[in-house]
């Protein structure tokens, strides 16, 4: 197994406003698979990508990626895991406002010792006219898809993506989810989608639904539907 | 792979250019004001030292009344193992401004001179100036001044080193560059103008090399001794001989008590303890300035730390990155600075000290501990107090970054306020209490740089009230200091000692401590303590914070003597830094006859007293001689440290409220959406801090004047000899307030510039 969350306990605040976020997860995920976390509002889910990345801390239980377990680093260690392992995106796509989109993408391939090529990744997500211009000469869309590069281009085992399209229109949203549906059959990377949009887990080929820190449901999706097709 | 994040800083730099640059421009000012006083003082001070060697220096002179014999001479030279030279002069006043004139003829054994400009004298008709004196009395080379009648050709101006500073006599209290001078012309044009007026004076050298306050003492003794056993012995044959015309020693003065040689090299280094106080404030202030701008730097880019940090960028790597900007702009502020001091500024500082005393030339001396003061120093305050706010600053987890939680505080409940107020001033409420942290950071910048304006602007008045307190509480009218013990039946005089000592705590500079036996039921110094006390001026007190019962530790600057006295409290008297006792305790301590005085206090002239037997008489105007000159002297930097202190004020206010002003550019952005006119928005956002100015200016009063006190108390008494008491008049404050308001108010124009030029899409965009 891939990537292995087991126990996984949550909580925030203590006595009478002690909330329990995530109630004991276990998810096990296969290299390659693309999985969408659903669920509402507080249902857990952001928290959950945040303790796969390292951001953040459980209270119980553990995640072991390729059999390294997160548990017991110390805050150097971590930093390594998520320099080696993994890759965020974000749905605010905390850009470098004075940097180009390719020396936005540069600051990803720093990271790491088997970074991808910067032009092809430029490529790839449909950015070569724009490298040279700065953010806030771009498009939402554009922006997000400087933020996946920069993220991709370290070629990280698991790209975490927290509600991606949260802040894109219907058909910006459906190009960044085909981008990401790409990279994932171009460079084989497991791809972690937290979203509250129940449409794109039909892109899915695992879907967990989270609901009061409980996982609901998690399936694997017989039905997978190409990114291109998703209606909502 | 080079870190992209480099990329960023030079745009980062163009970006906030406005702010990198003032903040440049002022450690370039700074940095270029110490460096180029400390290389000044250093350089000026190493060739006045080296000028003892250079210029050949006596070790002493002494003068006789009649022009002495070779053999005698011979007979000199060989009893007091030493080496004379003839240094004759003749003073004449200069006709044109009455100035004393004592001229010498050219030297070429001893205290040799060192031509500052024109030329030495050639012809009999001929005379060289001092440099000071000259500038003083606005003579040029070219000029002609009478002296005794004969017109002379002022050839040039020279430099002495046993005139570094022109005191006409060693007893004066002050040195007059405006009133004395030396000169030096040619041995026939000396013999034609010096009439019958000559003073048969002549320097000394030992023949072996002494050195040290102690050594010279004793070799002084033993010399005067010697020269009076010689005398007496060649007067005992004259008189023998049948010849009445005896010879006698008119004047006696060994080179370590001779202020004219001394009092430079010992006023030299005062100031630095000023404008050591000066740099170590300021680099603290500009370190706080860019712990605030990186803060908020880093308040601004939160989300963008937090998905680096996501990313797996180190915590050092980012600390790394905030820290390039503050210590370069440091680095180069620095390479500048020093440039300019080692140039410019060294200039001018060489002017200041060229201005009141006549030296000699000197070479610029590159000077390590001003290199360590004015780039190590500031460079490594830069980097551990940036390191220091940013390690607090970025030990937040990446998700706190992400999430804009970068205080572990609390949120606070929202502050009530009453409807009945009206809605702009309940606006601009709201403005000062979300903006609370930036105001108290606003507080202490005007808290700073308010202590500086005071401290640029205080000396003066300071000096002038030093003056009045000196005067009210003045011993007499008349000090007579004698050379040896005089009887007077003026009415009113009375009888006092007086010696002088060190002081021995090693915490402070050893200061001269005048200590007076003073007579029983004195008209003059009201003491009532017992043989065995002493009472100490109340500077003695404050300077070295002593209390009754205190012991007080002075010693004999030449012997190995020390003396413990019990304190019994304090006298009124700020002329110097004094004890007084009773006469017979004096007598008692220093192990005197039982009839020893040194001189007299009284309020009317000693007509009575021949004027041989009067070493000096010091009165009022000897004693604010001392606090004037000091005006003279600290002028020229007190002029600069108030302008910086002005331009000062005028940064930190524009530097602060400019970081209030882009912390809301959103907020200012979004009542533009609302309809807000741009006037509106700076009469709610500049009131609010114009509000918070006032109020900071206000407080900052009594704060600095604490603070200024604790600076004179644990800094500047530590670093300067002598006492001035710490004394700030009301109107020094006054004006601060005002000077912090105009300046305010030019920064608030540029701050309206700045809320016009905020668009109003700042609001819907990212935050990044």
């Amino acid at each position: 197994m891939f990537l292995e969350i087991k126990g996984i306990k949550k909580h925030y605040g203590e006595g009478e406003s002690r909330v329990e976020v995530l109630n004991g997860i276990d998810i096990e995920v296969n290299k390659g698979e693309i999985v969408v976390l659903l669920g509402p509002s507080g249902s857990g889910k952001s928290t959950l990508l945040n303790i796969i990345g390292g951001i953040d801390d459980a209270d119980e239980g553990y995640i072991s990626i390729d059999g390294e377990k997160t548990a017991d680093m110390n805050e150097k260690r971590l930093t390594q895991y998520r320099r080696k392992h993994l890759g965020y995106v974000f749905q605010m796509y905390n850009l470098i406002p004075n940097l180009t989109v390719r020396e936005n993408i540069e600051v990803g391939a720093y990271l790491s010792d088997k970074a991808l090529d910067t032009d092809e990744i430029l490529n790839t997500l449909g950015l070569s006219d724009h490298a040279d211009k700065k953010p806030n000469q771009l498009s939402g869309g554009q922006q997000q898809r400087t933020s996946i590069g920069r993220a991709l281009i370290k070629n990280p085992d698991i790209l975490l993506c927290d509600e991606p399209t949260g802040a894109l229109d219907y058909n910006t949203s459906k190009d960044i989810l085909k981008l990401i549906e790409d990279v994932n059959k171009k460079y084989g990377n497991t791809i972690i989608i937290v979203t509250h949009n129940d449409a794109i887990k039909n892109m899915a080929d695992r879907v967990i639904t989270l609901r009061d820190g409980r996982i609901r449901k998690n399936y694997v999706n017989d039905n997978k539907i190409a990114a291109a097709d998703l209606e909502w | 792979m080079r870190n992209p994040l480099n990329k960023r800083l030079p745009r980062e730099l163009k970006h906030d250019f406005g702010k990198y640059l003032v903040i440049f421009l002022f450690m370039v000012m700074m940095i270029s004001l110490v460096s180029g006083f400390l290389v000044a003082d250093n350089s000026v001070k190493h060739s006045y030292d080296e000028g003892f060697e250079k210029y050949n220096i006596e070790d002493g002179h002494f003068a006789l009344d009649k022009e002495p014999d070779s053999s005698l001479i011979k007979d000199i030279e060989n009893k007091t193992d030493s080496k004379l030279y003839d240094l004759r002069y003749f003073e004449e006043d200069e006709a044109d401004c009455g100035a004393t004139i004592r001229v010498y003829k050219d030297r070429t054994d001893v205290n040799l001179e060192c031509v500052m400009e024109g030329e030495m004298p050639v012809a009999d008709n001929e005379i060289a100036l001092d440099r000071m004196y000259a500038q003083n009395a606005k003579i040029k080379v070219g000029d002609t001044i009478k002296l005794a009648g004969k017109e002379l050709k002022v050839t040039g101006f020279v430099a002495v080193p046993d005139y570094s500073c022109l005191f006409e006599n060693n007893s004066d209290m002050m040195f007059d560059s405006t009133n004395f001078s030396i000169a030096v012309m040619t041995d026939k044009g000396f013999e034609n103008v010096s009439s019958n007026h000559v003073k048969y004076n002549y320097a000394w050298k030992y023949n072996k090399e002494v050195s040290g306050d102690k050594a010279e003492k004793e070799a002084s003794d033993d010399f005067l001794e010697s020269l009076g056993d010689v005398i007496k012995e060649y007067d005992t044959k004259l008189m023998m001989s049948g010849n009445t015309d005896i010879i006698s020693v008119s004047d006696y003065l060994p080179r370590y008590t001779n202020k004219a040689v001394n009092f430079t090299g010992d006023d030299m280094g005062s100031d630095k303890a000023t404008i050591m106080l000066f740099d170590y404030i300021v680099v603290v202030v500009i370190a706080f300035v860019f712990a605030v701008t990186t803060s908020n730097t880093i308040s601004q880019e939160a989300g963008v730390i937090g998905t680096l940090r996501a990313s797996g960028y180190k915590r050092s790597e980012i600390v790394r990155h905030y820290m390039v900007l503050p210590v370069v702009v440091t680095l180069v502020a620095a390479v500048v600075g020093n440039i300019l001091g080692y140039t410019v500024m060294e200039k001018f500082f060489v002017n200041v000290y060229y201005n009141s005393y006549s030296l000699c030339t000197y070479t610029t001396l590159l000077n390590a501990e001003a290199f360590v003061d004015t780039t190590v120093v500031p460079i490594i305050i830069m980097f551990i107090i940036n390191l220091i706010v940013l390690e607090k600053k970025l030990r937040l987890s990446p998700l706190k970054f992400l999430r804009h939680e970068l205080t572990n505080r609390k949120k606070k409940k929202l502050i009530k306020l009453s409807h009945k107020i009206p809605f702009m001033t309940r606006f601009r409420l709201r403005i000062m209490f979300q903006n609370i942290p930036n105001y108290l950071t606003l507080f202490l910048g005007i808290l700073i740089a308010g202590a500086l304006v005071v401290f640029s602007i205080m000396f003066e008045p300071l000096i002038d009230d030093y003056a009045d307190v000196v005067k009210k509480s003045q011993i007499c009218e008349y000090q007579y200091v004698l050379k040896s013990q005089a009887e007077t039946n003026i009415s009113g005089a009375e009888k006092y000692c007086v010696t002088s000592l060190d002081t021995t705590d090693e915490k402070y500079m050893t200061d001269d401590i005048m200590v007076y036996g003073i007579q029983d039921n004195s008209k003059y110094v009201d003491i009532d303590i017992s043989d065995d006390e002493i009472l100490v001026s109340n500077g003695v007190m404050v300077k070295f914070g002593l209390k009754k019962g205190d012991t007080f530790k002075l010693k004999d600057p030449y012997s190995d003597n020390e003396y413990e006295f019990t304190i019994a409290g304090s006298y009124k008297y700020d002329a110097a830094l004094a004890v007084f006792m009773t006469r017979d305790n004096f007598i008692d301590t220093f192990d005197k006859a039982d009839d020893y005085f040194t001189g007299y206090f009284t309020d009317k002239k000693l007509t009575d007293i021949d004027d041989k037997y009067v070493a000096s008489i010091i009165t009022y105007e000897d004693l604010i001689k001392v606090s004037n000159q000091m005006k003279v002297s600290m002028g020229d930097m007190m002029y600069i440290l108030k302008y910086f202190g002005i331009i000062m004020f005028v940064l930190l206010m524009y530097l602060l409220s400019k970081q209030i002003i882009e912390k809301n550019a959103q907020s200012i952005s979004m009542t533009k959406i609302l309809g807000f006119k741009n006037g509106e928005i700076g009469g709610l956002y500049i009131v609010a801090t114009s509000i918070m100015v006032v109020i900071s200016l206000v407080v900052s009063v009594p704060i600095v004047n604490a603070l200024l006190k604790w600076a004179f108390s644990s800094y500047l008494y530590t670093m300067m000899t002598g006492y001035i008491p710490y004394m700030i008049r009301r109107s020094c404050f006054v004006e601060m307030v005002i000077l912090g308001i105009v300046c305010y108010a030019v920064v608030a124009v540029l701050q309206l510039v700045k809320i016009a030029k905020i668009p109003k899409t700042d609001a819907l965009k990212n935050v990044e």
